[in-house]
């Protein structure tokens, strides 16, 4: 294998791997610190990737535009996001009903999907990158799409933020405490409630956050939903529940992998995610050690 | 007028429910021959599934529109031997057992004698065998596996199967021997594995060679190291049969990688996939045999028309448009709404297709609708979006083999 | 003296809600052909199906505490095992569903061996990977299985649903009943009841001497025979399969029933099934955008019905359900401090 080739499997796996932790980066919050699977974490992807193309077609696809689209979104989702938790899903702590809350993601993921159809109709989208972050570098004889190296450039900005955010803030501070103990922390005086609702409307936010990311790479469509969810849940299971750095690494080493086995079996390399899931999983059971946050280490 | 010898639609509900049921009913024989010429009289009902959720969703509400323009315009022309027609829309998501109890559901309780519709192949089988045993329902549908399809049977094809797709490729890159190498690059499911097969056999004995050979995961987010390894190939051209939203992640994904200037891209570019794109891959060689208006100017296409230009160009609209078509113009050769004598009637037809004369091939129930070919140029004061200019139309009938 | 015998069949048969309304269901069912016409028969016999492939689920969600996103996988096995048996090696129909719940069982047992040691989030993780990978194995082995477009059943005339409605019913409604019967009856057995033990308090249950690790395989593969009756007799209403049977959503719905009708109670998945079938016959036949009516009626019923349709308004089982989540927290704690999952 030439260094060209290499190289450039290298930068398609990057842009692969980073993509996959936008989409499980949300999912790992409210999975991993609140405990609720999260089954409309595709739906939300999706619908970031669609209400991107309504801010780009407004002002247009320049950078601005793209860069409104990063924030507003997200912002919006994460709105949207607070109120179905404090609506739907706040009843359901407190009665410590993880059944209903399957059934009340579900149900949420269908309505999300049901109000994308009938805002934009069943037909697909598409945006295109503003000019300046279309073209490519030349390395080494390998191709790096600008693209692919903002959306790494994001993921570690991303990664780095929510670290810094748990770690370095009261808040995050709170939430790891959560994670162990929710009884003691609101007898500690702490709105747990609003803890939870902040934790669950910032996952969202990150979900759509990776659905306008991913929106400039092909057809924003419905079937979004369905690509994002699956890779999500084997990233996040991959990586270790709520843990941030985990899912990083379980998504990058995913993609990668996956774009050097394009080299040798085309048709193979779509099982590379169950594949890296089922030997990580099955080497941690055979070890003893547990997906869910460790009380010493909790949250990343 | 209603006499003695024409037969009331009410009969011929119920004779085509006793039908289906495996039931003998009495008065139910084939003597019907001239119906009723009611001028308002009792509608015609058609089915049609539409993949409304799943993998073709992102067309769906085009062929729906296009078969309701259809029924719109058959209607406000007089209808068929008088009748409206009346189009029954159903949502099979693309799931084999949804569309057979949709279409099961229409003719049990809609009372339907006719179907069209759907647009992966695995709903056209499971529904073509429903209406193959019984045989008393009709169906139209514009899917690329042959094997839904068999002379005599009740089920009529308006799209090219993926043989006939391969073989009229295969001829083109012949046409062009400069081309030495070539790279195919197709979808990972049957329409890729038949088209990629039907295209081998008609390069054998070329001179050309096929140095690569690819499949693609079919709906995938990215297809950069698919890419990148072709561009590091750099075939003379590549044959690329990457169909619907996955064309558009293909060339948006192909142009910083650089495919454009490393090969020349050769395949099915239909003007829905091409026309949305913000840039799309003007130099390509593209193909389509979905009937996008601006392409053929005939009374059909003109029909189209009123949809606006994105929708009458968008190809799927024309087929659902030529479903419904067929099965009108099926009813009025007949002069009957009976099924079998529909059939018969259709049975190496020749019918007006928004494409214009098209021959229904008798030994396969295929049509022989032409292949647009031409490169692709950007939008132009005359046609505002993405066309092939200059446009060569393939009369597909030599690539019949029987 | 009666009351004896009633206080014996009640011991057996355990809380009325458990069994009487599945029981009942099963009642309309038999007279079903003679009260709607065709199209309900036809709702009626996928109905039938649904109910297994929830009942399944149950059987490992509700009882035994192990949440599977496979059950397709063992669906789908039993459907195309069927499918191929009778086309490929010409196979009677009846012989061929026996050897596809034989296969599927085969797959349960050996792969829970490994599966049912795992911890719970990995184990559902595996379940569905499974049936992905089947899924993926379905429609890329085209000379075997038909590849994507899938494979028609070749039925014999006498098991053709289009020509006789009503008698292959009776043959779905009566397979479906026996197999029915005999989870019941499991269900009600002291294998049953030891399951509850272990799903309930897990360490207690060990130190009681139940062997928990057996019991979990042998529910798994009991479950996944279940599937696999399901998956064979959805060839006949269906006639033909296709690699969807083996998709999660599948495995969804097996979920969504059984928390429609109520989790941990037999009959629970059974009304589910029933519930969520008039919803997806009502809404697909009148609106277009059936995704959003669809979740706007689930929503409604969780609602109203949080622990589920037959649950709902009564007191412990519910309360032992909603106490899953506990359990598996505990579990994994305990795990954490070095004991196997």
């Amino acid at each position: 294998m030439s260094l060209a080739t290499f190289l450039d499997q290298l930068f398609a796996g990057l842009g692969l791997g980073f993509i996959l932790f936008f989409s499980a980066a949300g999912l790992n919050l409210v999975w991993g610190v609140l405990g609720v699977m999260n089954f409309a974490a595709g739906a939300v992807y999706m619908l970031g990737a669609f209400m991107a193309t309504t801010v780009i077609a407004h002002v247009g696809a320049s950078t601005l535009g793209w860069l409104l689209a990063l924030v507003l979104v997200p912002v919006l989702a994460a709105a949207g996001g607070a109120l179905a938790e404090v609506v739907l899903l706040r009843r359901t702590y407190r009665e410590h009903d993880e059944n209903q809350q399957f059934m009340l993601t579900l149900v949420l993921s269908y309505l999300i999907a049901g109000g994308v159809v009938l805002v934009y109709g069943p037909g697909f989208r598409t945006v295109s990158l503003p000019g300046a972050l279309s073209g490519s570098w030349q390395l080494f004889g390998a191709t790096l799409p600008v693209y692919t190296a903002v959306v790494i450039v994001l993921g570690v900005l991303v990664t780095a933020a929510i670290w810094g955010l748990l770690y370095g803030t009261r808040a995050g501070l709170l939430t790891r405490a959560a994670v162990d103990d929710r009884t003691m922390l609101s007898m500690l005086g702490v709105d747990v409630n609003l803890l939870y609702t902040g934790v669950f409307a910032f996952g969202i936010g990150l979900g759509a956050l990776g659905g306008v990311i991913d929106a400039p790479n092909g057809a924003v469509t419905t079937n979004l939903e369905t690509a994002a969810l699956v890779p999500a849940f084997i990233v996040v299971v991959t990586g270790g529940l709520g843990n941030m750095t985990g899912a990083l690494i379980a998504a990058v080493a995913i993609g990668v992998i996956e774009s050097f086995v394009t080299l040798r079996s085309p048709t193979l390399a779509p099982l590379t995610p169950y594949a890296v899931m089922i030997v990580v999983l099955l080497a941690r059971g055979l070890a003893g050690r547990s997906l869910l946050p460790d009380r010493a280490r909790a949250a990343t | 007028m209603v006499g003695k010898h024409a037969v009331s639609s009410r009969t011929l509900l119920v004779c085509a429910l006793v039908s289906v049921l495996g039931v003998t009913g009495a008065g139910c024989g084939s003597s019907k021959s001239k119906a009723t010429t009611a001028a308002s009289g009792s509608p015609i009902k058609v089915g049609y599934l539409a993949s409304l959720t799943g993998f073709c969703a992102a067309f769906s509400q085009d062929y729906v529109k296009g078969a309701q323009q259809a029924v719109k315009t058959i209607n406000a022309e007089g209808g068929v031997m008088g009748h409206p027609l009346q189009l029954l829309v159903r949502d099979d998501k693309a799931e084999p057992n949804v569309g057979v109890s949709q279409a099961r559901d229409l003719v049990l309780s809609e009372h339907v004698g006719f179907l069209a519709g759907t647009c992966t192949s695995a709903v056209g089988k499971s529904v073509a065998r429903l209406v193959a045993n019984p045989s008393h329902v009709l169906y139209t549908v514009g899917v690329a596996d042959p094997t839904v399809f068999t002379g005599g049977g009740y089920v009529f094809a308006t799209i090219p199967t993926a043989e006939v797709e391969g073989a009229n490729a295969a001829a083109y890159v012949r046409a062009h021997p400069q081309w030495k190498t070539v790279a195919v690059i197709s979808e990972d499911y049957s329409y890729g594995f038949e088209v990629t097969a039907a295209f081998r056999k008609g390069m054998k004995g070329s001179s050309q060679k096929i140095v690569s050979q690819e499949y693609v995961p079919s709906g995938a987010s990215s297809y950069a190291s698919y890419i990148s390894k072709l561009v590091a190939e750099k075939p003379d051209v590549t044959y690329s049969t990457v169909i619907a939203e996955d064309t558009i992640t293909f060339v948006k994904q192909a142009f910083p990688l650089g495919l454009f200037k490393a090969t020349q891209l050769f395949g099915i570019l239909d003007y829905g996939t091409i026309d949305p794109m913000p840039k799309p891959p003007v130099g390509a060689l593209g193909y389509t045999y979905y009937p996008s208006a601006s392409i053929y100017h005939t009374a059909l296409s003109e029909k189209l028309d009123p949809l606006g230009t994105e929708v009458a160009n968008s190809g799927a609209a024309g087929d659902g448009f030529n479903q419904i078509e067929m099965i009108a113009q099926g009813i009025e050769k007949a002069h009957s709404t009976e099924p079998p004598a529909v059939r018969a009637a259709l049975d190496g037809a020749t019918v007006q297709m928004v494409q214009g004369s098209e021959k229904i091939h008798s030994c396969n129930n295929l049509t022989a609708v032409p292949i647009a070919m031409g490169p692709v140029v950007a939008a132009t004061k005359e046609l505002p979006f993405a066309h092939f200019s200059p446009i060569e139309l393939v009369d597909t009938n030599k690539y019949f083999t029987c | 003296m009666r009351a004896l015998w009633w206080s014996r069949l009640s011991l057996l048969l355990g809380a009325p809600r458990e069994w009487a309304p599945g029981l009942a269901l099963l009642g309309l069912g038999v007279a079903l052909p003679a009260l709607v016409s065709t199209e309900y028969v036809l709702l009626g016999a996928s109905t039938l199906v649904l109910m297994l492939l929830g009942v399944s689920f149950n059987l490992l969600f509700g009882y035994a505490g192990m949440f599977s996103f496979g059950q397709s996988a063992f669906y789908g096995v039993g459907a195309y095992a069927t499918v191929l048996l009778v086309n490929k090696a010409g196979f009677d129909f009846y012989v061929a569903l026996v050897a596809g719940i034989a296969a599927a069982t085969l797959l349960a047992s050996v792969g829970g061996a490994v599966l049912v040691r795992l911890e719970p989030i990995a184990f559902i993780m595996l379940t569905f990977a499974l049936a992905d990978l089947l899924e993926f194995g379905a429609s890329h082995a085209s000379s075997l299985t038909g590849g994507d477009s899938g494979a028609i059943a070749e039925l014999p005339r006498a098991l053709n649903v289009t020509v006789g409605v009503n008698r292959v019913y009776y043959v779905i409604l009566a397979i479906a009943a026996v197999v029915l019967v005999a989870a019941f009856a499991f269900v009600r057995s002291r294998a049953g009841l030891m399951l509850r033990a272990i799903r309930e308090e897990e360490l207690r249950a060990a130190t009681l001497g139940i062997a928990v690790e057996r019991r979990r395989l042998g529910v798994f593969a009991l479950a996944g025979a279940v599937a696999a009756a399901a998956g064979g007799l959805s060839v006949l209403s269906a006639q033909i399969v296709y690699p969807s049977v083996f998709a999660w959503q599948l495995s969804a719905s097996a979920l969504i029933v059984t928390l429609l009708g109520g989790v941990g109670l037999f009959s629970g998945p059974m009304i589910g099934a029933v519930l969520l079938e008039l919803i997806d016959f009502y809404v697909g036949r009148s609106s277009t955008n059936t995704v959003l009516i669809d979740g706007l009626l689930l929503l409604a019923i969780v609602l109203i019905a949080p622990r589920g349709v037959v649950a709902s308004g009564s007191g412990s089982l519910p309360g032992a359900a909603s106490g899953l989540a506990r359990r598996m927290l505990t579990a994994a704690r305990g795990a954490r401090a070095g004991a196997p999952g």
